[in-house]
């Protein structure tokens, strides 16, 4: 980079991992590689060479004073490439095919850890995701006895509401938005990231001790609170686990009870259906574009299925549904 | 300057596409880059008028060009600049992979991996009908510098080369 290395520091390469595959960073900012190693904790690889992305960030002062985050990213893609724009804060790019990342990142942006996390080492976590055989499912994730439960719904459901009430008696929280699954040599393995926790506005009124926050504009343009939920919360963290259980959530009053929580059994075909739904198809050009994604998903609907009708409190709801699904784990 | 225009299928809109990365492409343009004859894919049909002297008359169903460009349009409300943003002149061109990419203010890109000519942009434009076909010839113009035509159009920009 002819601009950064005038007044670049030294160059250094990290290993880096994302769902136990090795990742490497090239960067001249001493700061990005520590936060960018603690949300991508290093797998124990032998060589560079075993990384199966490379990415190469460079950090240099802004083009203006407006403040960081102000600039609101915005994301673009076509064929094998994609464009994270964050305005004068810099710039990421993608190419899916070369499994290539790289980009400029204001000073200001790395001062600030949490933003970082969530508008660009999340944003490179998600679209590399699929180029490394990842799926990424719209689905929150609790863990407990080392055993995952994959909770699934669409935007604006309360997986985040319900996985945080799961957590705070006594599950391990993995993920509350996006879940990874990826292949191991023992199977399918669930895979969370350090990303913050996002809950709408009205969630203050079961979680109180989100009153002393401001809710603030999340990536997608809702307005939210974002908190770190292990520390803000105190609840255990589970970085990955065996999928044991799936459950579908859905919202409204049950038509045939006055539960909370009404809990059936969901056929595999039903569950298949909803998480592919959730899946973004790669674009033409990309290759081996959504070819784990099906297998994986058919895969994972073979674990006991259950969905529930989600209706009021949250912290009742997921005392019904841990009685059930610690079954699930435990058996 | 003839225009063809292909049905879209539904299979090319996908339930969920955050990054746009699906926007259907019906307009069909060309425009002459130096030797080559470059087809334009696009979702707005003021690219045609963008384009000035440097379209191609020719059919477009011919299939004699070097390279396709596929840029999608997107009209802004507003402005075209994100908040914080002062529209300039200048443009950054970044390497990547071995791709290279330009990117201007205001959000609009364009990306290709030589030795192709083919490549794919978004540009992002505002204002009434004269005012966006303007930002979309200056969009075509720096595509063009970017690939070294730089006599067809004055040089007028600043450019901040970046390599990562």
């Amino acid at each position: 980079m002819i601009e950064s290395r005038r007044n670049a520091g030294e160059m250094r390469s990290i290993p880096l991992a994302m769902a136990g595959i090795p990742l490497q960073l090239c960067t001249d900012s001493a700061a990005l590689a520590e936060i960018a190693a603690g949300f991508f904790p290093a797998a124990e690889f032998e060589t560079a060479r075993q990384a199966r992305a490379n990415l190469t960030m460079f950090v240099r002062k802004r083009r203006d004073i407006s403040h960081p985050g102000d600039n609101f990213p915005i994301f673009r893609g076509r064929d094998k490439y994609v464009h994270a724009d964050y305005g004068s804060d810099g710039s990421v790019w993608f190419d899916l095919n070369a499994r290539a990342v790289s980009g400029i990142v204001s000073e200001d942006l790395i001062a600030d850890a949490d933003l970082l996390r969530r508008t660009v080492l999340a944003v490179i976590a998600g679209v590399l995701a699929p180029s490394l055989g990842l799926v990424g499912l719209h689905a929150g994730c609790v863990v407990r006895n080392g055993k995952a439960v994959l909770l699934a719904a669409a935007s604006g459901v309360g997986k985040s509401t319900l996985t945080l009430a799961l957590a705070l008696q006594g599950w391990s929280l993995l993920a509350d938005d996006w879940t990874f699954v990826a292949n191991s040599p023992t199977g399918l393995r669930a895979w969370g990231m350090l990303t913050a926790l996002k809950l709408l506005p009205d969630a203050v009124s079961y979680f109180p001790a989100l009153a002393a926050l401001s809710p603030a504009m999340a990536l997608n343009g809702e307005m939210s609170f974002e908190v770190d939920p292990w520390n803000f919360f105190r609840v255990d963290r589970a970085i990955d686990a065996a999928p044991a259980s799936l459950v579908l959530l859905e919202r409204g009053p049950c038509a045939c009870c006055r539960s909370h929580s009404h809990i059936k059994r969901c056929e595999p075909e039903e569950m298949q259906t909803a998480l592919l739904r959730e899946i973004e198809e790669q674009p033409v050009g990309v290759d081996g574009r959504n070819d784990n994604e099906s297998s994986m998903i058919e895969q994972l609907c073979t674990l006991p299925c259950f969905k529930v009708r989600i209706n009021g409190d949250p912290a009742a709801i997921a005392a019904d549904l841990s009685s059930i699904l610690t079954e699930q784990v435990c058996a | 300057m003839l225009e063809s225009t292909t049905s879209a299928l539904p299979a090319d809109f996908a339930a969920t596409d955050m990054m746009h990365r699906r926007v259907p492409l019906l307009h069909r343009f060309q425009l002459v880059l130096g030797e080559s004859n470059v087809l334009i894919k696009t979702d707005s049909q003021l690219i045609n008028a963008a384009l000035g002297s440097c379209a191609r008359s020719s059919d477009p169903l011919d299939n004699d060009y070097d390279a396709v460009w596929e840029i999608a349009v997107e009209v802004q409300n507003q402005s075209a600049l994100l908040p914080g943003w002062r529209e300039t002149d200048g443009f950054e061109i970044y390497s990547f992979g071995s791709s290279r990419s330009l990117r201007l203010d205001g959000g609009s890109w364009f990306a290709h991996t030589p030795p192709l000519l083919s490549g794919v942009g978004f540009v992002m434009i505002s204002g009434d009908e004269s005012c966006q076909i303007r930002q979309l010839a200056r969009f075509l113009d720096k595509i063009m510098l970017f690939f070294g035509d730089n006599e067809s159009r004055p040089n007028s920009f600043t450019e901040r080369e970046v390599h990562a």
